[in-house]
């Protein structure tokens, strides 16, 4: 394991927004929160495999709230970590059925004091329809798009990356995978329909 | 029909999923690290720790104190912190019994005041002896306690117990304030030791 250089909150909200990776940041989070986060799921009825699948849960929305402005740093990030932690937890333990009950007053007064947490964490299941959409959209154009739209290759770079003649037939295939993504989740009415709020962006 | 490749939403969607494919990326990379690695301490502090220093604290003390009383329990100590000379007082209407053995009493004094232990337990045996056929007890509490400090003086604590403890049972007995049951205990460790 690398250890992580350290950062204050406000180096690490900074390279979260701005940086050209998020591997610094998140690996930080790990070396310092990992522990203390995957307790509180482990102490909770929780499992070791919970704790960790929760926790990339956690970081993804810590990043996504930090990449929309939505987080005000009024609270500490440990803090901030914890809260969207439980309520990543009490949500998925609501979905299982179970519920914890010396939490149970707790949950409604938190949804008041930190509505972006809660507003994100509730639309937990259809991001992972949509999350379940792009898996099966095919390795070649999840290539492509992510390339494209999470690495913000250039056209050019992508060529190189992959085995195509000409830039033009990496546009034409990008437009031909977008098409098909676009299609599939116009299939899913209800997924469309509730596909801007989980994303959250505005 | 809109441009799929101008739907902002599809493209947050792609940077949302690509961002899940980089933590889940990193977490296989961070974690063997992480679970191999003693858990770093919680940061609340538990009681129990606390708890311990303390009764480490006291079992240190009840030791400690335990090894002194035992080291310092000796006859000669235990001697050392009654012994007072005894304080003549005139007595009126004296018998000619009763004078002869408070005379016995003072000579066992005058023995334990210079040094003679063993003429001092004669003494005051005597004076036990002549009492325990009158009816009339002269001094013997007196002669008594002064045999049992005869015997510290004389390093038998095991002979000086059996007194202490009948004086420390009467309540009523002269020097019942002398013997405390802590004196009592210390007595007994002595005895104990010069088995």
């Amino acid at each position: 394991m690398r250890a992580a250089q350290n950062f204050s909150d406000e180096e690490l909200i900074m390279l979260v927004r701005n940086g050209k990776t998020i591997d610094e940041p998140v690996k930080y989070i790990y070396e310092q929160h990992f522990y203390s986060l995957s307790s509180y799921i482990e102490q909770n009825q929780g499992t070791r495999e919970d704790a960790e699948d929760i926790f990339q849960e956690v970081i993804l929305t810590f990043i996504s709230l930090i990449q929309q402005n939505k987080f005000r740093g009024e609270s500490s990030v440990k803090t901030f970590l914890f809260s969207i932690n439980r309520n990543t937890w009490l949500n998925e333990l609501k979905k299982r059925g179970r519920k914890l009950k010396r939490e149970e007053k707790f949950s409604s007064s938190m949804s008041v004091a930190e509505p972006e947490i809660e507003k994100y964490i509730s639309n937990r299941e259809s991001r992972k329809l949509i999350f379940d959409t792009i898996e099966n959209l095919g390795e070649l154009c999840r290539k492509i798009l992510l390339a494209f739209y999470y690495e913000n290759l250039s056209i050019t770079e992508i060529l190189t990356h992959l085995d195509y003649q000409n830039e033009q037939v990496v546009r034409n295939k990008k437009a031909k995978c977008m098409k098909s993504l676009e299609e599939k989740f116009n299939a899913n009415p209800a997924l469309a329909q509730k596909f801007k709020n989980a994303l959250q962006y505005e | 029909m809109s441009n799929a490749e101008e739907n902002e939403s599809l493209k947050d969607a792609l940077k949302s999923y690509g961002l899940k494919q980089d933590i889940r990326r990193i977490h296989a990379e961070m974690m063997p690290g992480l679970r191999g690695a003693k858990r770093a301490k919680a940061p609340v502090r538990s009681m129990y720790g606390m708890i311990r220093n303390i009764a480490a604290a006291i079992l240190v003390l009840i030791v400690g104190t335990a090894v002194f009383v035992y080291y310092t329990s000796t006859p000669e100590n235990l001697f050392n912190s009654r012994f007072a000379p005894y304080e003549n007082s005139p007595q009126r209407g004296e018998g000619e019994t009763a004078s002869v053995l408070k005379e016995k009493f003072m000579e066992g004094q005058s023995f334990l005041k210079s040094g003679e232990p063993q003429k001092a337990v004669a003494a005051f045996s005597q004076i036990l002896n002549l009492n325990r056929n009158s009816a009339n007890k002269i001094m013997n509490d007196d002669a008594e306690y002064y045999l049992a400090l005869a015997y510290l003086k004389n390093g038998e604590a095991e002979k000086a117990l059996p007194l202490l403890e009948r004086i420390h049972n009467n309540p009523g007995h002269l020097y019942n304030d002398q013997v405390t049951t802590w004196y009592l205990m210390k007595v007994r460790i002595a005895a104990w030791k010069g088995k």
